[in-house]
């Protein structure tokens, strides 16, 4: 019956085409998605015509008066394989068809977004690592930066602490940059970030998190382009790789909404103990005795044995606590043919294990895409988010640190806690003239706020099939304030209120052209992309700090009130930048690929003469596996690629080219700068003219595979990135007499090499159960090669005698070596720089590197199953390789002294001849150590350790629940868990340390694997609930 | 079509290529020093800054004071737990010392200011030649000042080698970035004294409040007496005693106390006025502050010094110092007030002519008169018709009680030692351990990979 139906229409349109010969037709149809939803703004286009039309809100479209001919028919949608079909209108007059999209699945043609626009996977030719939203799950509360840890090769990420509101350290295959900042250009949406991870400085032992007021929910996709092929269009900020985030835009179809929530618990990795009173009195008194004194230790702050008889205060337990987390978010999308918006609020709390400390954010976020005619689309982009931290003191500043320190068991937390007789204190109250993080907590408040607003506009002209011209503007403010208030009672004087406010103009435009070059040969794909970029950056601060407070200066009406003179804002940071950049993508038959990208890099932190700077970069791509002669039954897709580039890194401050000049005006006196009644004027700092970029230049090698028709694929990368012109903080002798000792110099050179490795593995795939696993690995030789004539001091990465050597990575141990304890004296044994025993502690002398922060090598490897609806998820990372310094040890296992507790392994010291013993014999003067008579210059490799480490991550397991409603169309639940286990030899809190730090040198030298009392990582429990409508 | 890519092209690389004017983004105090020291005003506004650079804490404002006690036999340290200090009592100081580094850092911030002065100042249109020789002569007190106060901490004494090729201090003649080796205490020494004498040519006798031809030669008077240049340090004490009509202040407390301005005795002192904080006596503050309930007291005096200044019914011993709860607190300096800092005074001079004279067995009477007037003020009696030898114990014990805390101990032991006691042992250690001269910080070994650190320890 069918065959007769189809003959008797071929029969009915040939005999009409006599008629329509010359006429013109109409091409119709229907798009669809496969849960055959209308797709909703699909592109429909024929090839090599300026004709084409987009779907409505039915998903229907219509090309009108198409001369009648043949035609290639090309639908695209954002997420689904492109439809290509031949359509033949020769013979008839119009054409009807409905199409139904295929969800495009297929890993090698994911679309990726890489440098001013997106490619697919395959056609990439250099290495971009990318973890879309559903891996970016994780903690509650924390920066979306955290959930990259472990999960792509040569990423390192370094969360500080368990605090709420960390700071992360992110490097991209090891650290290029000493003195310039050596982090990731991050850019959400276009917009390139501010990053100002020092504007506030090293607040309570930490630094704020200029990343953490992003909704992580927001997220669609993170991309990490990590080679010189990538990088490059960024030029000058693509030196240590670029993190692209891309926010969720609204696909089309029915409104959808979509609600989740997660609830949680926060607690310590893990809870190590110091001694409690009995304990702490017995190594003072074996301290004292073996000093030659006699009688019973003496207390300190002339405390007697009776006073403290009833105390013995667990500072630990009373700084940390079971951390109460949640979180909710709320998105609502809707698309028709016009318009396309992603509506999101957002709010979560959550507290960590550290009492008194939370992160709270609240943000919400439109995303609109306006279809404004056929050929011009306009994006809008806006967020407005608040994050508020309640910092607490730590580290080295209070709370867990204290209380692993200065807060002694002997001490009370109450006044009422002395005996009654000790009529000097009365009886209400914290007692806070000895150390009590109690107290501090309880009369200080310090928050951290940031409001910040990511917006941008753009506006695209496709006037054909062959251009698009586009034209973004961005503007990222963000309002830092650190608030200060503490408590007369704290003080000792009066209430005193501190406010310190930053705002960060970061404005930037670029305009885009992209040519696809018509070649008349279809094996042939060539395009063109051209580009001008500019950028305005400026900070500014103002800081009020005021006695007699009545509360914190927070608000406009706490200003309002308390600030008598309104102290403008003053210059913190402000630089320009422009560039010009163009990328070339050249294909022949979809299997050999060519880049070229060049950038011009022009910075006004530059002196005039080097103020522009050229980064180039070629890529090349060969897939083997399309060539006619390769069959093969295992391998289904082998791809090999090359790449060769150049990208800069000008990450210093912003005046640096410049002498400097603290003066006053003549005649008006003040800021200090005055000397007998006249006003003084002083040279701060020397001018550099021909400081100049940073440039890392990278070249690599690899190959993609799949195997067993991409059960298997894997990406293997070899590297090289060699920084030259590194810029260096130059230390001048103090002697010199210029105020400031350091000025910026291109005299630095540095290598990264290594090797990548990514497999993922479909192990089993059933309908009922699948098993995934995804393994990553990298490898990273870090060496300095040339330093000029910087002496290891010179090059210093903060507190822990950190250092960058010549010949050694950049994030050096270098301290004095201990041998072992004296047998005989139970003194310790140094070995002097040649090796050579001795028990002389000469720091001036006897120091040599003897190990550096970086891992061997580091990874991640994640096991997905699914059941049924069940799903489970294990992120494992580990890190092989590389010491950590625990730069507090000293203190708490070295020279005894009546103001610090000690961990329980002091026991394990020398006592009598004889003892061959891990600690020397208890003293409480490092004289007795060989050294000066200051316990806290005692680093050594006695606190060195190995800070191989792996730990369970993350787990997840969840359940997808079979929804047939007209409503809710999918429900989930889930239990994730982080940092579970750990597996490690460190006997510290932690073994995954990121230390706040001043400035980006101290934290390339010496951010990580350096711990000074920093809190240790969080382990958390989490409900979570999603479900759409 | 041909015409956008053109258009682009055209616009890209005119954009590469124009004028890069907008890129220009300078901060409000990037200058040259040819726009931020253009006149006459710019330099000595310049020049001012040198000298607030001597009058802070951490040298000439107090810290100079504090370590030579430190390390010397001044101080109790036991009721003190500040770690720097500690290294200093306990002669181990090493590189990482703030207290070292605050040393060199501020007392060498004047040597940089006056010497940017000296590079400046040959451009400088609207100035007379007259005033050029004042600067001048200004900055090369400031410099040879520091280099001798700075050479004593930083190297064995004057006299430690036969030759003194022993190692001083990295010696700044010039401003910039230069790297520049130690030179030896010989060496320092000479330096410091050409500049003096130079100084002493080209300033006037009177000058305000800043330098003048009497303080460079009382300085050259307190180096050669470093020295143990008995001649030349009498012949420039005897200079400034009887040509210079300083007097000694009829009470010794005037020149410590708010108000001395009216002083006759001081010849050179760092101005305090008290307006937005400018003080010059800040270190002196700080280290002697005697409320004892406070959490943050300074340092306590030494039992040997108490006992000293109060030995024979000595006047000084309670003006200056009170017994709390066993512990000796130093009142000195009159603490709650601002006053200017004294740097140099009659005192002083008068105990060096005195010293000189007797070392010298010539002048007697002078050195008698000299050492007589000092002690009557003290309330001691006076020595009728002295041998050479008691004039030199009696006017090293007034050295003892007069010049405490005034950066005087440490280097005089030593002085005392190289000249006739090479086995004196101060406070316990003999006194040319290699411990007892303070380690370069690391500030300043840093910036220079040839520099050598002084060897350490061997006091204990």
């Amino acid at each position: 019956m069918k065959k007769w139906y189809n003959l008797f229409c071929t029969l009915l349109l040939s005999f009409m085409q006599i008629f329509t010969i010359l006429a013109q037709s109409t091409i119709e149809g229907t798009v669809t998605d496969n849960k055959n939803e209308p797709a909703i703004g699909a592109t429909i286009t024929l090839e090599g015509t300026t004709m084409g039309s987009v779907t409505d809100d039915n998903g229907k479209f219509f090309i009108k008066n198409v001369p009648s001919k043949t035609y290639l028919l090309k639908i695209t949608y954002l997420g689904f394989e492109t439809i290509l079909q031949n359509i033949d209108l020769s013979n008839t007059k119009d054409f009807k068809q409905d199409f139904v999209l295929k969800e495009d699945r297929k890993l090698l043609d994911e679309v990726v977004v890489v440098g001013y626009g997106t490619q697919r996977k395959r056609d990439l030719v250099g290495t971009v690592g990318k973890v879309g939203s559903e891996k970016l799950n994780d903690q509650v509360g924390s920066s979306f930066e955290t959930a990259l840890q472990g999960k792509l090769a040569g990423v390192q990420l370094t969360q500080s602490s368990g605090a709420a509101g960390g700071n992360s350290i992110i490097r991209v295959r090891g650290v290029g940059s000493i003195s310039a900042g050596g982090f990731p250009l991050v850019v959400l949406d276009g917009v390139p970030l501010s990053q100002e991870n020092y504007l506030q400085g090293e607040r309570g032992g930490q630094n704020n998190n200029p990343l953490s007021s992003i909704n992580p929910n927001d997220i669609e996709s993170i991309s990490v382009l990590k080679d010189a092929a990538s990088t490059a269009i960024y030029g000058a900020r693509g030196g240590n790789g670029v993190i692209l985030i891309t926010t969720k835009r609204a696909k089309a179809g029915k409104p959808s909404i979509a609600y989740s929530a997660r609830v949680g618990i926060s607690r310590p990795s893990q809870v190590l103990r110091v001694l409690n009173k009995s304990e702490w009195l017995q190594i003072q008194q074996e301290a004292w005795e073996n000093d030659g004194n006699v009688g019973k230790y003496v207390l300190p702050k002339n405390l007697s044995y009776d006073d403290i008889k009833d105390l013995d205060t667990d500072w630990i337990n009373e700084t940390i606590e079971t951390g109460f987390k949640h979180e909710h978010d709320l998105s609502y999308r809707f698309g028709n043919s016009f318009v396309k918006s992603f509506i999101g609020v957002s709010y979560s709390k959550s507290d960590s294990y550290l009492k008194g400390n939370s992160f709270e954010r609240v943000s919400g976020r439109g995303n609109f895409d306006f279809n404004l005619t056929n050929n011009l689309k306009a994006t809008l982009s806006t967020s407005l988010s608040r994050g508020l931290v309640y910092r607490v003191p730590q580290a080295w500043n209070g709370g867990l640190g204290l209380a692993q320190s200065n807060a002694l068991p002997i001490f009370p937390i109450y006044k009422n806690q002395f005996p009654q007789s000790s009529s000097q204190y009365d009886s209400t109250g914290f007692y806070n003239l000895y150390a009590n993080p109690v107290a501090q907590r309880e009369y200080t408040d310090y928050r951290t706020r940031e409001w910040r607003a990511i917006n941008s506009l753009n506006i695209s002209y496709l006037p054909n099939q062959n251009w698009t011209f586009s034209l973004q503007g961005n503007y990222d403010l963000s309002l830092l304030g650190d608030y200060q208030f503490e408590k007369k009672e704290w003080t000792s004087t009066t209430n005193i209120a501190k406010s310190y406010e930053g705002k960060i103009n970061n404005f930037s435009t670029f305009a885009t052209a992209e040519f696809k070059v018509p070649i008349p040969n279809k094996n042939h794909d060539l395009r063109i992309l051209g580009g001008l970029e500019y950028q305005d950056y400026y900070v500014k601060r103002r800081d009020f700090e005021i006695d007699s407070a009545v509360g914190q200066i927070y608000t406009v009406a706490d200003y309002q009130k308390q600030v008598r003179e309104q102290s403008p804002y003053r210059d913190q940071e402000l630089w320009r930048f422009a560039s010009a950049f163009a990328k070339l993508n050249y294909t022949i038959s979809n299997k050999y690929y060519a880049q070229l990208v060049f950038r011009r890099d022009g910075s006004s932190k530059f002196g005039k003469n080097k103020r522009f700077a050229n980064f180039p970069s070629i890529g090349l791509g060969y897939i083997l596996s399309e060539e006619a002669w390769f069959s093969n039954n295992i391998i289904n897709y082998l791809k090999l690629k090359a790449s060769w580039g150049k990208s800069g890194n000008s990450n210093i401050p912003y005046s640096e080219q410049w002498a400097t000049f603290d003066y006053t005006i003549p005649g008006q006196v003040n800021n200090g700068l005055s000397y007998n009644g006249q006003s003084t004027s002083v040279q701060r700092k020397l001018a550099n003219p021909n400081l100049s970029w940073e440039v890392a230049t990278t070249t690599e090698g690899g190959f993609d595979i799949g195997l067993f028709n991409d059960k298997i694929t894997a990406s293997v990368t070899y590297y090289n990135k060699t920084t030259t012109d590194a810029l260096l903080r130059i230390a001048l002798q103090a002697s010199t007499g210029l105020e400031d000792l350091n000025y910026y110099s291109n005299v630095g050179k540095i290598e990264n090499k290594g090797l990548e490795i990514e497999i993922t593995s479909n192990n089993i795939t059933t309908p009922n159960f699948s098993w995934k696993t995804e393994f990553n690995i990298a490898f990273n030789k870090n060496k300095v090669l040339d330093v000029g004539t910087a002496t290891p001091d010179a090059l210093d990465g903060g507190f822990g005698d950190i250092r960058v050597i010549e010949g050694q990575p950049v994030g050096t141990n270098f301290i004095v070596r201990f041998s072992h304890v004296d047998v005989a004296t139970g003194r310790p044994v140094w070995l002097d720089k040649d090796g050579n025993e001795t028990f002389e502690y000469n720091v001036a002398r006897d120091r040599v590197a003897v190990g550096n922060i970086f891992p061997d090598y580091i990874g991640g490897i994640t096991n997905t199953f699914r059941w049924k609806n069940f799903d489970l998820s294990a992120l494992f990372i580990f890190n092989v390789g590389g010491k950590i310094y625990d730069d507090a040890a000293k203190r708490q296992l070295g020279v005894i002294t009546d103001d610090w507790n000690y961990f329980p392994d002091v026991f394990e010291r020398w006592r009598q001849p004889g003892d061959v013993a891990a600690l020397p014999k208890l003293t409480r003067t490092m004289i007795n150590w060989g050294g000066n008579d200051n316990p806290f210059q005692n680093n050594s490799s006695l606190w060195l350790y190995d800070a191989t480490f792996a730990r369970l991550r993350n787990l997840t397991i969840g359940y997808n629940f079979k929804i047939n409603s007209p409503v809710i169309k999918s429900l989930r639940a889930y239990f994730t868990g982080t940092n579970l286990l750990l597996f490690s030899k460190y006997r510290g809190w932690d073994p995954e340390i990121a230390r706040g730090r001043e400035n980006e040198q101290q934290r390339n030298v010496g951010g990580t694997n350096i711990t000074y009392l920093t809190p240790p990582q969080e382990k958390s429990f989490v409900f979570g609930v999603n479900v759409e409508f | 079509m041909k015409n956008i890519a053109r258009s682009i092209i055209i616009l890209m690389l005119g954009f590469t290529a124009c004028n890069d004017d907008f890129l220009e983004y300078k901060p409000d105090n990037a200058f040259t020093a040819e726009d931020r020291i253009a006149n006459k005003l710019d330099l000595l506004t310049y020049m001012n800054g040198a000298y607030d650079a001597l009058s802070y804490s951490a040298s000439f404002g107090g810290q100079f004071s504090l370590i030579s006690e430190l390390m010397a036999d001044g101080v109790d340290m036991s009721r003190s737990d500040n770690g720097d200090w500690q290294a200093h009592y306990s002669r181990t100081t090493d590189i990482f010392l703030g207290t070292t580094r605050t040393m060199i850092e501020t007392s060498f911030k004047a040597v940089g200011r006056v010497n940017n002065v000296l590079l400046n100042m040959p451009r400088i249109s609207d100035m007379t030649e007259e005033e050029k020789r004042r600067i001048e002569g200004e900055c090369k007190f400031i410099r040879g000042m520091v280099h001798f106060e700075t050479v004593k901490f930083f190297g064995q004494p004057f006299g430690f080698t036969q030759d003194n090729s022993h190692p001083g201090i990295a010696p700044r003649l010039s401003f910039g970035a230069e790297v520049v080796n130690r030179a030896s205490v010989g060496e320092v020494y000479q330096i410091a004294i050409k500049d003096l004498k130079e100084a002493v040519e080209l300033l006037p006798e009177s000058n305000g409040n800043y330098a003048t031809s009497w303080a460079a030669k009382a300085m050259l008077a307190k180096i050669y007496f470093q020295m143990n240049d008995f001649p030349n340090a009498y012949l420039y004490a005897d200079d400034v005693i009887e040509n210079g009509g300083f007097l000694l202040d009829s009470d010794f407390r005037t020149k410590y106390s708010s108000g001395n301005e009216s002083s006759k005795e001081i010849i050179f002192a760092l101005v305090t006025t008290n307006l937005n904080f400018d003080n010059a006596n800040g270190g002196y503050r700080d280290y002697f502050r005697v409320n004892i309930s406070d959490n943050t007291v300074g340092v306590y005096s030494s039992k040997d010094i108490f006992a000293d200044a109060n030995s024979n019914n000595d006047l000084r011993g309670p003006a200056w110092f009170k017994e709390v709860a066993g512990a000796y607190i130093c009142t000195k300096f009159d603490i709650d007030k601002a006053y200017n800092n004294p740097l140099i005074h009659l005192t002083e001079i008068k105990l060096i002519r005195s010293e000189s004279a007797a070392e010298l067995g010539q002048n007697l009477d002078k050195a008698t008169n000299d050492l007589n007037q000092i002690k009557l003020r003290a309330g001691l009696n006076e020595l009728s018709s002295p041998g050479a030898v008691t004039i030199i114990n009696e006017a090293r014990r007034e050295r003892h009680v007069e010049l405490y805390f005034e950066n005087n101990r440490l280097h005089e032991l030593k002085r005392e030692a190289v000249r006739d006691n090479p086995n004196l042992l101060i406070r316990g250690a003999i006194w040319n351990c290699p411990g007892m001269v303070c380690q370069l910080p690391d500030s300043e070994l840093k910036g220079n990979p040839d520099m050598q650190p002084n060897p350490q320890g061997g006091c204990n």
